[in-house]
């Protein structure tokens, strides 16, 4: 009897890949991708690198799944802890080159006009260099925080920190950020991020 | 904030900042990294299947190493090594035919030994006298490998003096020296006439079997 991948938890599906089931792993990828990608993506301001630390972190749960651990954290945790490391390595030496050429973002729905989409690719990069700013270690708090939704017990297994470091390098992040961005926060919300966020 | 709560929309001064925030997008994972991944899968699959087949070869191919190994390494054909083998063997195979033929010495006359002892009838023994063999007792007995092969000069003189060393009694401790016959420089060396006569059956037998004596290649 065939099982579908879709239907089964990671952990089995990790056995199964483990006994060499493409199907299975494919599940994962798919399960899971998106958020990697994205994680590394605004840690290392390059979606080059973002798709190297991708490839790396289902590369080495391919070759060695034993090293992931049910019971201590989920997949999910596992694999953006994976994508943390990763990212730091390349984050030290990229960010700061990357920042000021961030390839153009894919705007899936709802496109703007083009005064709107140029004030918001401006908005964009602005944000880009603002997070690129930041020391690492508050940087992936308040990506993991702001942009993965992660709650704060979550982000601090990702980090390998207690939960009131975690809480003090999000404030002081924010704080950075705010001064950052001070002449943008001015303006009101845009009503369409409001609609598109509830 | 709780450990386990989410950030929730309201109109608040965050609420702005994550508005702002919210507006750097990412790009969707590239559909190649799918593939890259895929056939990565498929490539470890095929090592899987393929590991216990190697991991046999290598087995049998260690066996195989070992067997040849440990069988001896055949003898070298020629050069210096194949030179010393043949002159051992010749060493080893020449004393049984000498001592068939020298197996029954004849006692030898008093008048012999007074005639080899003097210098005319040792150069003569050195140059044309049959090869006696010197050797000790047991190896006439018989044993290869006492055998001593000696220049045939050096083997006369060997065989004389153990026949005088058989014939000769020992002086009782006290004795007087025998006295030391004095021979001027220039004085000619005495010349025995029955020298030649007691020389000829001795040249006789090496005739006989002179040929028989393998060339000297290199000294002892």
């Amino acid at each position: 009897v065939a099982i579908d991948p879709e239907t089964l938890p990671d952990a089995e599906l990790l056995m199964a890949t483990a006994r060499g089931d493409e199907a299975a792993f494919l599940e994962i990828y798919e399960r899971h991708r998106d958020r990697v990608f994205r994680f590394a993506y605004r840690m290392t301001g390059s979606a080059e690198l973002a798709r190297d630390v991708t490839h790396t972190c289902f590369a080495s749960l391919l070759e060695a799944p034993d090293r992931y651990d049910s019971r201590r954290a989920s997949l999910a945790t596992y694999l953006c802890s994976a994508a943390r490391n990763q990212s730091l390595r390349h984050a030290r030496h990229s960010w700061r080159e990357k920042a000021g050429a961030a390839e153009p973002d894919q705007r899936t729905s709802g496109e703007p006009g083009p005064l709107e989409q140029l004030l918001g690719d401006e908005r964009s990069r602005v944000v880009q260099a603002a997070v690129g700013a930041l020391a690492p270690l508050h940087r992936e708090v308040l990506i993991l925080a702001e942009y993965e939704e992660l709650d704060l017990a979550t982000i601090a297994q990702v980090v390998g920190a207690e939960v009131g470091a975690v809480k003090v390098r999000l404030h002081r992040a924010r704080r950075k950020l705010r001064t950052a961005l001070a002449d943008y926060l001015k303006g009101e919300v845009p009503p369409a991020f409001r609609t598109r966020v509830s | 904030m709780k450990p386990n709560r989410r950030f929730e929309w309201n109109e608040g001064p965050d609420d702005r900042l994550r508005a702002l925030l919210r507006e750097w997008r990412a790009p969707e994972p590239p559909r190649q990294l799918e593939r890259a991944l895929a056939w990565r899968l498929r490539r470890r699959n095929a090592w899987k299947r393929g590991a216990p087949w190697l991991a046999a070869a290598a087995c049998l191919a260690l066996v195989l190493l070992g067997r040849l190994a440990s069988t001896p390494p055949a003898a070298p054909p020629a050069g210096r090594q194949a030179r010393d083998t043949e002159a051992s063997t010749r060493a080893s195979a020449r004393p049984p035919a000498r001592a068939a033929s020298e197996r029954s010495p004849s006692p030898a006359p008093p008048s012999e030994s007074a005639a080899a002892r003097s210098p005319a009838i040792t150069g003569a023994a050195a140059g044309s006298s049959p090869r006696p063999s010197a050797r000790r007792p047991a190896a006439a007995a018989g044993s290869v490998e006492d055998a001593v092969l000696v220049e045939p000069g050096q083997a006369a003189l060997l065989a004389e003096l153990a026949r005088d060393l058989r014939g000769a009694k020992q002086s009782p401790p006290g004795a007087p020296l025998p006295p030391i016959e004095v021979i001027p420089a220039h004085a000619a060396p005495p010349v025995e006439p029955s020298a030649e006569a007691e020389l000829q059956p001795y040249q006789m037998r090496w005739e006989s079997v002179g040929s028989e004596w393998p060339s000297m290649r290199r000294a002892f």
